[in-house]
């Protein structure tokens, strides 16, 4: 979706490269998204290797924010202006102080626990873990303002995914419009996914972020990387798309589909927040 | 004569375990100059128990971690238990860690369909009273793994330094040759 002039925009590109050095495809995919802060997960070369990369070919500025948890999510950003540092981290987390606009917003860095090694169930209570975090991160930081990305390695439709006590992401921006659902007497504010919006043949890109029809992937593609966003900053949210080039170099395979032989098994998302200029 | 009255055991020390730990947060809001101080948190268990999590936070920058938490039964403070991070460090870097034994005859044994021995479970974390809530809890501030946590929190580049001067908040860049 196109920024209207009168707009600015912060762009955030998440790709699990899946512990390979994809560092040429890194680079070229930061160029060509203009991302203004870029994700790795996963990620087997040093975060200093890949932002000597980045500083080399792409743009000087890029530098990597303060942190504590370096070796889940090397993260890199462009312009201090957006901050990225810090705040709070956990095994698989990572809680990031990000400036959209004038909007301070807590993004929160997801990596699940995967699907080989971890039944449903377990991945159901991590999920439920993780879903404290977050709440407890609300209170910490005194913010509503949540963004939650990442590879949840959970499909939207997975159960703990949207049950009131998981991460209560729901399909619509309209969903989410009453802002939150009580469970128990207990309220649960909702989160918009809009990953929803890309999955099937009806859309121009591929139909999810994985491709696998072992029993681990009954449906073929999956969307386990994923992007939540909270209720009452949803206005800010412009769009995202899963990205199949990185510059002139193709991320798919001759069957459209993740090229997990050279690149990774995962497409990037890439997430963009506009808000009018003052 | 014997003693019935029971041992470490006052009357007139009821504080809950939240009123100890409103005394652990002055205590380090005045010993870090207040650089430091906890946030302590109610939350619910998975189980449906009450848990107050206890988070640092390094002041100047917002930066938080989580130390610990402790769990009770509702509307019953004692007995808690305090549940110490998991310290996720290879055993190399463990002052102490169980090495299971090897298995012998008895072992074979019980794997042929002989069960599993009963065992006592210690758990070491558990607390009856204010005064051994109070005993632990100075224990378990004192983990390896909580200052180390802590001593991290503080030691990192404040956020601020990173809007102010784009130079400090750059990482040095490795030599490349130098990876492996």
């Amino acid at each position: 979706m196109d920024i209207p002039d009168d707009f600015e925009k912060f762009c955030v590109v998440f790709w699990n490269v899946n512990n390979k050095d994809l560092t040429d495809s890194v680079c070229a995919l930061a160029s060509s998204t203009g991302t203004d802060a870029l994700v790795l997960n996963e990620n087997s070369v040093s975060s200093g290797r890949t932002l000597a990369a980045l500083q080399r070919e792409v743009s000087s500025d890029f530098y990597i924010p303060g942190t504590r948890s370096e070796e889940r999510f090397h993260c890199f950003c462009r312009s201090p202006r957006f901050d990225m540092s810090e705040l709070h981290s956990s095994r698989r987390t990572s809680m990031r102080k990000c400036e959209i606009g004038s909007v301070g917003v807590l993004l929160i860095l997801v990596h699940g626990l995967d699907i080989r090694n971890n039944d449903e169930q377990i991945r159901q209570q991590y999920v439920h873990l993780l879903a404290r975090d977050v709440s407890s991160a609300k209170k910490l930081h005194n913010t509503n303002n949540l963004v939650l990305l990442g590879d949840f390695n959970m499909n939207p439709y997975d159960r703990p995914m949207n049950l009131a006590a998981g991460f209560n992401a729901m399909m619509t921006r309209k969903c989410v419009t009453p802002g939150y659902r009580t469970f128990q007497d207990e309220r649960y504010d909702f989160y918009y996914n809009p990953m929803w919006g890309l999955f099937g043949d009806k859309n121009p890109g591929p139909a999810g972020t994985v491709y696998d029809i072992s029993n681990q992937g009954p449906y073929g593609w999956s969307m386990i990387d994923q992007v939540l966003i909270h209720h009452s900053i949803v206005g800010l949210f412009n769009d995202v798309a899963i990205v199949t080039e990185a510059g002139t170099v193709s991320l798919m395979d001759e069957n459209g589909r993740p090229d997990s032989k050279n690149r990774s098994d995962h497409f990037p998302i890439r997430v963009t927040f506009r808000w009018r200029k003052s | 004569m014997s003693n019935f009255w029971p041992t470490n055991f006052a009357l007139n020390d009821t504080e809950s375990p939240m009123e100890i730990l409103e005394t652990a947060r002055k205590q380090w809001e005045s010993e870090s100059g207040n650089n430091l101080t906890l946030v302590l948190e109610p939350a619910k268990s998975q189980g449906g128990y009450d848990m107050i999590i206890i988070h640092a936070r390094h002041v100047p920058s917002s930066r938080t971690t989580t130390l610990f938490s402790i769990t009770h039964r509702p509307n019953a403070p004692y007995p808690l238990t305090i549940n110490p991070k998991d310290d996720e460090l290879p055993l190399f870097l463990q002052r102490s860690y169980y090495e299971p034994g090897s298995a012998g005859f008895s072992n074979i044994k019980l794997a042929l369909g002989g069960g599993t021995p009963g065992h006592t479970v210690t758990n070491e974390w558990v607390c009856d009273t204010p005064g051994e809530f109070r005993d632990k809890l100075a224990t378990v501030f004192n983990l390896g793994m909580v200052k180390c946590e802590v001593l991290s929190l503080v030691a990192n580049r404040p956020p601020e330094q990173a809007s102010e001067n784009k130079i400090t908040a750059k990482k040095p860049v490795e030599d490349e040759k130098s990876d492996p």
